[in-house]
């Protein structure tokens, strides 16, 4: 398999699931408001180009900034803890408790108490709740998987705890954040995107809103064209987080060496 | 320069007893024994990396002590050039260095032009290399090696020995060196200590004498038979069990 075939290949298998859809729906003659073709769709994807694009902009705003906000969060609670026995036991399994709580059950405490008039700021909220954990978890892995006789080398230089984090922890540990922040990224839109349903329009209009507005008026169409540009966000956001993995990895890590060679 | 009196260590169960031991200023000294029997921590205890159950270990000039300590594997990180990892004690010690200063030591381990290369881009020996350089910047006088060419290739590993033996002459060096292999003890170093296993204790204790040609001594006859001596006496340490 050459590079090329690896990037074309599912492209053109979409094509031709796109063709043999088309063929399907005229074949059968299935209503539009049941399974619009491929091609009603981009029809309905450019009338609506400049609204769902507003959309997206504004689902893909919220994602990337509570995506943000996550990893601060995240990576510095994971210092606290590496620094602090008593508070990684006590703390770390409360953390927990956002892992595994449904963020819509959480959603309408958080609308509540930031008010239903600021329903921007809770679904970045619930998003920053969605996406947190793994950057938190796999931090924490990366510094407790810090090499024994490195370690060591920091003690017999006598280097200070600020020395030992700055040099040693968080380089060590890059790796683990960065597949930590792969993971986050994409729970990150999810979260925007339930929280967006959730919390309704308010203020910002997402993607999420022109889903339930159009299955409402059985545009689906329309609907479709909104899913298409979530999958292009979700796909986008991955590419990015790639990107940036690859260029501070491409000199040393076995990872991204391995896939070169 | 190093001086252990009636050092015990005890983790789980007794590592070591009874260790008496002065290192003299300037020596090269090996330790034997079979595995686990506390070589690695004779050497821990050296750094003050840990500190004995029982007994002291203490140095004769603590003030201008500066300890080099090389790991059996080349303990690199992986995300620095071969230059950054040589100036990371300086760095440590928030000493002021000049790049000119790392390259001399790069070049003295035979890492000339590697300065900008990654870990990975190193065979196992030049990593070693970057390891010992990097123990040795600081102005070392007591350098600690733990088992360090265990994992080399037998050529690189001669190159190596014979170039750790060059700098420790050149340097002043005070050197402890653990190993599993009597000749690579009896061909480095001044004085053999043979430990014996559970609980780790000298057992025996050989000088060397020296040769003007360490190459000519590894082929002698009395070289052969020293190796016959402590491989004897390492073989009856073990049998104490």
């Amino acid at each position: 398999m050459n590079k090329l075939s690896t990037y074309f290949s599912p492209i053109i298998a979409l094509f031709i699931i796109f063709i043999i859809w088309e063929f399907l729906v005229n074949l059968f003659s299935i209503q539009l408001y049941i399974l619009p073709a491929p091609t009603d769709i981009f029809l309905s994807l450019s009338d609506n180009l400049r609204e769902l694009l507003l959309a997206t902009l504004n689902t893909l705003k919220i994602t990337l900034f509570a995506f943000l906000i996550a990893t601060l969060i995240a990576i510095g609670l994971a210092i606290i803890f590496s620094l602090s026995k008593i508070l990684e036991i006590s703390l770390y399994p409360i953390t927990v408790i956002f892992q595994v709580t449904p963020v819509v059950a959480i959603a309408p405490l958080i609308i509540i108490w930031v008010g239903l008039d600021n329903a921007e700021m809770a679904i970045l909220i619930l998003s920053v709740i969605v996406a947190f954990f793994p950057v938190l978890a796999n931090t924490n892995l990366g510094f407790r998987s810090v090499d024994k006789n490195l370690k060591e080398l920091f003690l017999i230089n006598r280097a200070s705890k600020w020395q030992t984090l700055m040099k040693l922890n968080l380089p060590y540990a890059t790796p683990y954040i960065l597949t930590g922040m792969k993971t986050s990224i994409g729970l990150a839109l999810i979260g925007t995107v339930v929280a967006e349903f959730v919390a309704g329009t308010g203020s910002s209009a997402g993607l999420s809103w022109i889903i339930i507005e159009s299955g409402n008026r059985l545009d689906i169409a329309k609907l479709f064209s909104a899913l298409i540009l979530l999958v292009l966000s979700g796909i986008f956001l991955f590419l990015l987080m790639s990107t940036i993995e690859y260029s501070i990895l491409r000199r040393w890590h076995q990872s991204v060496k391995e896939n070169e060679s | 320069m190093l001086n252990f009196s009636n050092v015990h260590m005890k983790f789980d169960k007794d590592v070591l007893s009874d260790i008496n031991l002065n290192i003299d200023s300037g020596e090269f000294v090996s330790i034997l024994g079979p595995s686990g029997c506390g070589k690695s921590t004779l050497l821990r205890l050296a750094s003050n990396l840990a500190k004995p159950t029982k007994g002291v270990v203490d140095y004769i000039s603590p003030k201008d002590l500066s300890i080099g300590f090389v790991f059996q594997n080349p303990t690199l990180m992986p995300w620095r050039t071969v230059l950054e990892n040589v100036t990371l004690p300086l760095e440590l010690n928030k000493k002021k260095f000049s790049k000119e200063e790392a390259l001399m030591w790069l070049a003295r381990v035979g890492l000339k032009d590697k300065e900008k290369s990654y870990p990975n881009e190193l065979s196992g020996g030049q990593m070693m290399r970057v390891s010992i350089a990097r123990s040795l910047i600081n102005g070392c006088n007591l350098l600690l090696l733990d088992e360090p060419f265990a994992a080399l290739d037998e050529i690189t590993r001669r190159k190596l020995e014979d170039d750790l033996l060059e700098i420790w002459e050149k340097e002043n060096l005070t050197v402890l060196f653990v190993t599993h292999s009597v000749s690579e003890a009896i061909y480095l170093s001044q004085r053999v200590l043979v430990l014996s296993s559970g609980p780790g204790k000298i057992v025996y204790e050989k000088n060397i004498s020296q040769y003007n040609s360490k190459e000519e001594f590894r082929g002698s006859k009395e070289f052969q038979a020293i190796n016959s001596e402590i491989f004897e006496k390492l073989k009856s340490g073990v049998n104490n069990e």
